[in-house]
């Protein structure tokens, strides 16, 4: 199978075959990442993913062979990502902060929403700061490993483990006590 | 340079196991197959541009630089600091009559223990950079011990030229020549035993042992006479034969790595 890197040349190189190709790969995961970095907005998520492939596309001519390409693809990605949350970010984190109150409130209805680990999981992970939930999403969801975080977030490797550190501790504080199951 | 601990970094069990919870929706075949159309439609000639490859030049560069990112700031204060004392007991102790010698001897020690612990293999950032980049792993260890090498060469020839000029005793050429040669192959060899594994002490011993019998050769044959019998590879006549075992090491090392990696890279 034919590596990232080698999809990317051969695209630079004309060969429209290598795009279906990457795109096969990493449309699903691509679009996976901006659903948990938009809020859980699945067609948000799915034009995002739509617009990193078009705006790869069009820089395709500065990829730099061998440099790596899944590093460079979530770049991107984050890059619309943060341009879309720097823009909804008051309202969203407004929104997030009454769903936690309602749940201290023990409101029947909305507590058999936030009894939903998946629900829970989700809420944690958007309390965390946009930096701290880069990181976590990608290591943890995306399976990229430090130092494509590094080379993805544009930051040092020991900036990627203090940004996990400090939030799978978040995690873990907001996340205890809650059933695994 | 890795402050944290690895329960920090990864996530336990349980709450892996909370975060799988969290899915995301999958795409359609349908919609990926839309997206490629679409990118067909985009695909234009002018949008791609047959690059050349990056000349050798640049894209040698470029692998230098990006093992700044995984060396820590550590090692460079630490080897200039080093050198930058042994140019100053060097000055200190000119009326003893020692002329460079201090920094003859501590500029090869200076560059052995950097070169052993670019490669030690509790080195997690130096692995995982290597797991992560398309890159030849013989090229990226290439790379930082150019990298490593090429900062203590130019640092201490930095402190030379400065004892040159303070001091008209010492002659920069003859310095240089010194312990460049020392230099390398003393780095060339702790390399060589970092790669095979060794733990890097072991490799510092080593290297320290073979250059305190390299130096007692050299300069303290009439008081220990059976050292005599032994070749004097630090006399200038020497130096073209231990470049050749320079050059043999790193070569080995080398071809090692590429094994080493293969096999890290397939158990992955």
């Amino acid at each position: 199978m034919k590596s990232d890197e080698t999809l990317a040349q051969a695209i630079q190189h004309g060969d429209r075959s290598a795009v279906g190709e990457l795109v096969t790969r990493h449309h699903g995961p691509l679009v996976g990442y901006l659903y948990r970095m938009t809020g859980e907005q699945r067609l948000l998520a799915e034009d995002l993913a739509q617009e990193t492939f078009v705006r790869l596309l069009r820089s395709i001519h500065t990829y730099q062979y061998p440099r790596p390409f899944k590093a460079w693809l979530y770049a991107l990605a984050t890059h619309l990502a943060r341009d879309h949350y720097k823009s909804a970010d008051t309202q969203r984190t407004i929104a997030l902060s009454v769903d936690f109150e309602i749940a201290a409130d023990d409101l029947p209805e909305q507590q058999a929403i936030l009894n939903d680990q998946s629900q829970r999981v989700a809420m944690a992970i958007h309390t965390l700061p946009p930096h701290q939930r880069e990181a976590i999403v990608l290591r943890y969801y995306q399976g990229l490993s430090h130092a494509e975080i590094g080379a993805a977030l544009h930051i040092p490797i020991g900036t990627v483990k203090s940004r996990l550190s400090i939030g799978l501790a978040r995690l873990r504080e907001l996340l205890e006590g809650i059933p695994h199951e | 340079m890795n402050e944290h601990k690895p329960q920090d970094i990864e996530a336990d069990e349980a709450l892996l196991h909370q975060l799988e919870s969290w899915q995301a929706p999958s795409v359609t075949s349908e919609s990926t197959a839309r997206l490629i159309l679409r990118l067909n439609a985009e695909f234009t000639s002018k949008m791609v541009t047959h690059r050349p490859q990056p000349n050798v030049l640049r894209r040698a560069f470029w692998l230098i630089w990006i093992q700044t990112r995984v060396i820590g700031q550590t090692l460079w204060i630490a080897s200039a600091l080093v050198l930058l004392l042994g140019a100053g007991v060097t000055l200190a102790l000119r009326e003893v009559s020692l002329g460079a010698l201090p920094f003859v001897l501590i500029a090869p020690i200076v560059g052995m223990t950097g070169i052993t612990f670019i490669y030690s293999a509790f080195s997690e950032p130096i692995t995982e950079l290597e797991l992560a980049a398309p890159i030849s792993p013989r090229l990226l260890a290439l790379s930082r011990l150019t990298l490593v090498f090429g900062f203590n060469l130019v640092f201490s020839v930095l402190c030379s030229i400065g004892l040159a000029l303070i001091d008209s005793q010492i002659t920069l050429i003859p310095l240089i020549e010194a312990w460049l040669t020392p230099m390398a192959l003393l780095s060339a060899l702790s390399f060589f035993l970092s790669v095979f594994a060794l733990d890097p002490l072991i490799s510092i011993a080593i290297s320290l042992t073979l250059w305190a019998i390299l130096c007692l050769r050299h300069y303290l044959t009439d008081r220990l006479p059976f050292l005599t019998g032994l070749p004097n590879l630090l006399e200038v006549q020497w130096h073209g034969v231990i470049w050749l075992i320079v050059i043999a090491l790193v070569g080995l090392a080398l071809s090692w790595i590429g094994r080493e990696e293969h096999w890290l890279r397939s158990a992955r």
